[in-house]
């Protein structure tokens, strides 16, 4: 499992794990079950035309094929909704006490591990957009480092941005506070 | 039409052909998909779980269109 592969400096604490928040999974979701329907909104369109265009479609002697088709793109459709599942569980903010780690699953064989100190952090942006965002209340976080070479982190639809953001600032300032206390802390990092 | 078209393609072959492949890009996709959940996860009981509810659904399905191809 992943948390035995993160290498923990000796005394971190992990002080809170954080996933996208469960509308964004839920509407992709719902996209794969809708799809997955489709065959009998096609099976309710042929019973439902007229019998002037109807009388030369019959669905009887056909109900092997239709089952066998039916099976088939449900498989397909549960393929599809197990990655959607598989990226949502596998995106993840780790915080620290001491830094923050964020693994995004773009794909399958295509991950994104970031990882930056809490005492390099310069700056944290939350954005909020739209109604269901903000009735849900999920957005975006942008994270910013002092470093230059390091690029920003973004991540869409997390839970409660502004928690997150009062709680990555707090976890701030308590690092700050030992690191300006014992300066050898700072060196080390 | 349809009798036509039934008339025109081998059913049988082709639906045998299909649940092969399927079958291929399944397995394939299973164990991309086991690799991620036992190297990446975070908790072993959603890992659990989501195996369960994923190979639960899918297998019956299998034995659903294997039982149906022989009606073909």
């Amino acid at each position: 499992m992943l948390l035995e592969k993160i290498q923990l400096e000796e005394d971190e604490r992990i002080i809170t794990m954080v996933r996208k928040h469960w509308f964004i999974i839920f509407a992709e979701l719902f996209a794969v079950l809708f799809v997955a329907l489709v065959p009998f909104f096609i099976v309710i369109g042929f019973l439902a035309l007229p019998s002037e265009v109807g009388n030369n479609i019959s669905l009887t002697g056909y109900t092997p094929v239709i089952f066998y088709t039916l099976a088939g793109w449900w498989i397909l459709s549960i393929m599809v909704g197990a990655m959607i599942w598989t990226h949502f569980y596998l995106d993840l903010w780790i915080i620290t006490d001491r830094r923050i780690i964020v693994i995004e699953q773009v794909q399958f064989f295509h991950r994104k591990i970031s990882s930056f100190r809490l005492e390099r952090l310069q700056d944290i942006k939350v954005s909020i957009d739209g109604i269901i965002a903000t009735f849900l209340n999920f957005g975006t976080i942008n994270a910013q480092t002092a470093s230059a070479a390091e690029s920003n982190f973004t991540s869409v639809g997390l839970p409660d941005p502004r928690g997150l953001q009062s709680l990555i600032q707090e976890a701030m300032d308590t690092r700050l506070k030992v690191v300006y206390q014992n300066p050898d802390e700072k060196s080390q990092a | 039409m349809i009798e036509t078209l039934s008339q025109a393609v081998d059913t049988s072959a082709l639906t045998e052909v299909l649940i092969y492949i399927l079958l291929l890009v399944y397995i394939i996709f299973s164990a991309i998909l086991i690799f991620h959940w036992k190297n990446y996860g975070t908790s072993a009981r959603v890992y659990t779980l989501t195996s369960l509810i994923y190979f639960g659904s899918t297998i019956p399905l299998f034995l659903l269109m294997f039982i149906t191809r022989m009606f073909i």
